[in-house]
């Protein structure tokens, strides 16, 4: 009769495949059209920021965890990824050493004081945005355009007097998208050339928010590895109330003035709301808690945009409501069902 | 209505598939069964020859129900053994004479014809745990034909093998306790399974069926009145039965034999030939799986049950009982050993429980210290399924902690 040797062990005794290391992949994976939108459009200026960001993260992460004595988790992908999205956040051409400065933030600062993975409270990549856009305002605000398109040389009374603004500050500057008409399907046509540029991403802006299309194929990826999990709640009501909020308050014609369309195409919404807002870490665990944060974030970056002095507010927005996450998922828990007694 | 999860994990599906298109077969006879008999008057002494359906042991107090022998042979000692459960436990272990012989006290009842409460107490006899006696009206019977873990197919192929018997085990059960009506509770995603339940009910209307969107975790009792009757308050005793207990309850009301068979359904990575298999109670794992074909080399755990909620066998003697639906053998490459990560707050574990826990703040207490706490937290509603601890892709060992918590603060 044979012998067993078993192997003890608590339940359950098997597990999904899904690792840290695979949702780590599959969002690598969505980020990369955006990488390679942006090296068509901004060429050798987007490969410097990006190799950049991602070798001064990876870096910062092991020296850390070397000195801190613990095991060298670079292959888990998130201090690559904290790369990428800093790089995403920046325009083309950004000096090397500042973005390497900004990934030493991220990594060092944002991520590991606070714990390390799993624990930082902040979106690592958006806060280094604004240790660099505060340090040095001009350097990160020397934006691009990759082509001269007629209606930004129209909205800014002739081409080289727009060099650095952004499709965000042409529409603070009131010089476009000022009046809206929903229900005007010529005027909605008549700007459609703008509204496809916006989409491919044929405008100035940092290396990841300028091409929606991009973006969105790699939402499409993780919808459709993730399915029943992706965090759908924050992206959706997020774009949905930046959309909202800018067609009812963001005309300069009164109500239902404003361009959604625009609102959503130009600037990091669509970025934000696809992969800055949803990271795991820093965003809340239940259902309720998402679609709580998505309104936030998008009121915020509605009003930042109308009202205040920046010509885009996502990554302010992202950045308060990660601050309020914790306090959300004590107060958004869900309600445990209990058996109903019988009479 | 509680949250239905949906376990969607590729090696579920692939156990699964690989048992629930393979018809019940029965396993070789056992060379000896173990009977656990606990506290119970035993009425044989070892040497005894005994006869299928012989009564071994019963209950005086009649707190469990008795205990009949499953093989015909005799019997080769009374010892303390070990139970699936963990300990040690008395049971009657008999020897196969191979004789199959059947007890002559094994008589089919007159079960249509006899007084309601006496047909109660020959089913209790029976070995079917159904409360000899009724402290309070009757109220549904029930019976769960809803798979108790994602790698059990043997309720599935017993509604498609023998539809008939469960409704006329469940009709059996309605006339012993006075019951009015019968509900046979279905997963909807077990197309087949439903269309022959809804084929074999009776036109009276008394039984019907109760079609859920299922998938896991199995249908907990504690939330029966919410799954299956829409949360509505019910007078009455609700009588809960398995697939299996009601097929057990059928062959007795037709041959008069006690629960000393069920089919349990046997897979994994440890045997070669899974399948669902009619096995008398008190066969060994040994023997289950050879019953499968066992690989020959090493296996690293024998759960009984599923992957999810199941007990590992501490050795290959440990039997089956009436409440084993499944054996999964792991082969020794197979067995999880996991490092678990920091929690990422994915919130995927959130998303698994079906009763609406946050399990990583559950763990999150363990870890730091403060189970006490957790009560706060309702981990009492936790009714341990493993979903949350089978999605986290930090490997976290939530379910554990979850146990570790609970029994601490139950001290």
């Amino acid at each position: 009769m044979r012998d067993y040797h078993f192997i003890g062990s608590a339940p359950p005794y098997l597990k999904s495949d899904e690792t840290v290391k695979s949702i780590m992949r599959h969002a690598l994976i969505a980020f990369s059209p955006v990488a390679l939108a942006a090296v068509y459009f901004f060429g050798f200026k987007a490969v410097t920021v990006i190799v950049t960001s991602i070798v001064a993260a990876a870096a910062t992460e092991a020296v850390i965890q070397k000195l801190r004595g613990l095991p060298i988790t670079l292959n888990d992908g998130s201090a690559v990824i904290t790369g990428l999205l800093l790089a995403y956040t920046l325009p083309p051409g950004f000096p090397m050493i500042l973005t390497a400065l900004g990934a030493v933030f991220a990594i060092a600062i944002v991520k590991h004081t606070f714990g390390g993975l799993g624990h930082n409270i902040f979106n690592p990549a958006l806060a280094a945005r604004v240790f660099l856009m505060v340090s040095w305002p001009q350097e990160s605000a020397a934006f691009i355009w990759p082509a001269k398109l007629a209606w930004v040389a129209k909205a800014a009374g002739g081409f080289d007097a727009v060099t650095t603004a952004t499709p965000r500050a042409l529409a603070k500057a009131g010089s476009v998208a000022a009046n809206f008409n929903l229900f005007d399907l010529n005027g909605i046509i008549a700007n459609l050339p703008m509204y496809v540029d916006l989409f491919i991403g044929r405008v100035a802006g940092s290396l990841g928010e300028t091409s929606a299309l991009a973006i969105l194929l790699g939402g499409a990826y993780i919808f459709y590895v993730h399915r029943t999990k992706v965090s759908w709640q924050i992206t959706a009501s997020y774009v949905g109330t930046v959309a909202i909020f800018t067609w009812l308050f963001g005309g300069q014609s009164g109500l239902f003035t404003g361009d959604p369309i625009y609102a959503v195409l130009s600037g990091g919404v669509l970025l934000g709301a696809s992969f800055y807002a949803t990271d795991i870490v820093t965003s809340p665990v239940t259902s309720k808690g998402k679609l709580i944060v998505g309104i936030g974030c998008g009121i915020l970056t509605f009003a930042i945009r109308a009202y205040g002095k920046w010509p885009e507010g996502v990554v302010f927005a992202i950045l308060i409501m990660n601050a309020l996450t914790p306090l959300i998922d004590r107060l958004a828990l869900p309600k445990p069902a209990r058996e109903v007694n019988a009479q | 209505m509680r949250k239905r999860v949906f376990l969607e994990g590729a090696n579920l599906r692939q156990l699964q598939a690989a048992t629930a298109g393979k018809a019940i077969v029965s396993a070789p006879a056992p060379t000896s069964v173990v009977l656990f008999v606990g506290e119970m008057e035993v009425l044989i002494k070892t040497g005894a020859a005994v006869k299928i359906g012989q009564k071994l042991a019963h209950s005086k107090a009649l707190l469990t129900v008795p205990v009949h022998a499953s093989i015909a042979g005799t019997v080769k000692t009374i010892d303390e053994l070990p139970h699936p459960g963990g300990g040690l436990v008395r049971a009657v272990v008999i020897e196969n004479d191979g004789s199959e012989a059947t007890d002559t006290a094994v008589r089919k009842p007159d079960w249509q014809t006899m007084a309601p409460d006496a047909l109660r107490e020959a089913i209790f006899n029976a070995g079917i745990a159904l409360p000899p006696f009724a402290s309070e009206p009757a109220g549904p019977v029930v019976v769960n034909c809803t798979a108790s873990e994602p790698t059990v197919t043997a309720d599935y192929r017993l509604m498609l093998e023998r539809a008939a018997d469960i409704v006329a085990g469940l009709a059996a059960v309605l006339r012993a306790v006075g019951a009015e009506r019968g509900t046979i509770v279905v997963d909807k995603q077990e197309k087949e399974a439903v269309q022959a339940m809804q084929k074999a009910l009776p036109s009276d209307g008394a039984i019907t069926l109760t079609v859920l969107n299922n998938r896991y975790p199995p249908l907990a009792e504690k939330l029966l009145r919410q799954d299956v009757f829409g949360g509505k308050p019910l007078s009455g005793l609700i009588t809960v039965l398995t697939a299996s207990e009601a097929v057990a309850v059928s062959d007795f009301v037709r041959t008069g034999l006690p629960y000393v068979e069920r089919t349990v359904t046997v897979v994994g990575s440890g045997v070669q030939q899974p399948g669902n298999f009619r096995v008398k109670i008190g066969t060994r794992c040994r023997e289950v799986l050879a019953a499968a074909a066992e690989i020959d080399s090493e296996i690293g755990q024998i759960i009984l049950g599923g992957p999810l909620t199941g007990t590992l066998a501490a050795t290959a003697e440990i039997p089956i009982t009436q409440e084993t639906a499944g054996i999964l053998a792991l082969a020794a490459g197979d067995v999880r050993r996991d490092e678990p990560h920091k929690c990422v707050r994915c919130g995927y574990c959130v998303q698994a429980c079906p009763v609406g826990l946050a399990p990583l703040f559950l763990g999150d207490l363990v870890e730091a210290g403060r189970a006490g706490e957790a009560a706060a937290y309702n981990i009492a509603e936790c009714i341990e399924c493993g979903a949350c601890a089978y999605e986290c892709p930090a490997k976290r060992p939530l379910l554990h902690y979850i146990q570790l918590a609970k029994a601490e603060l139950n001290q």
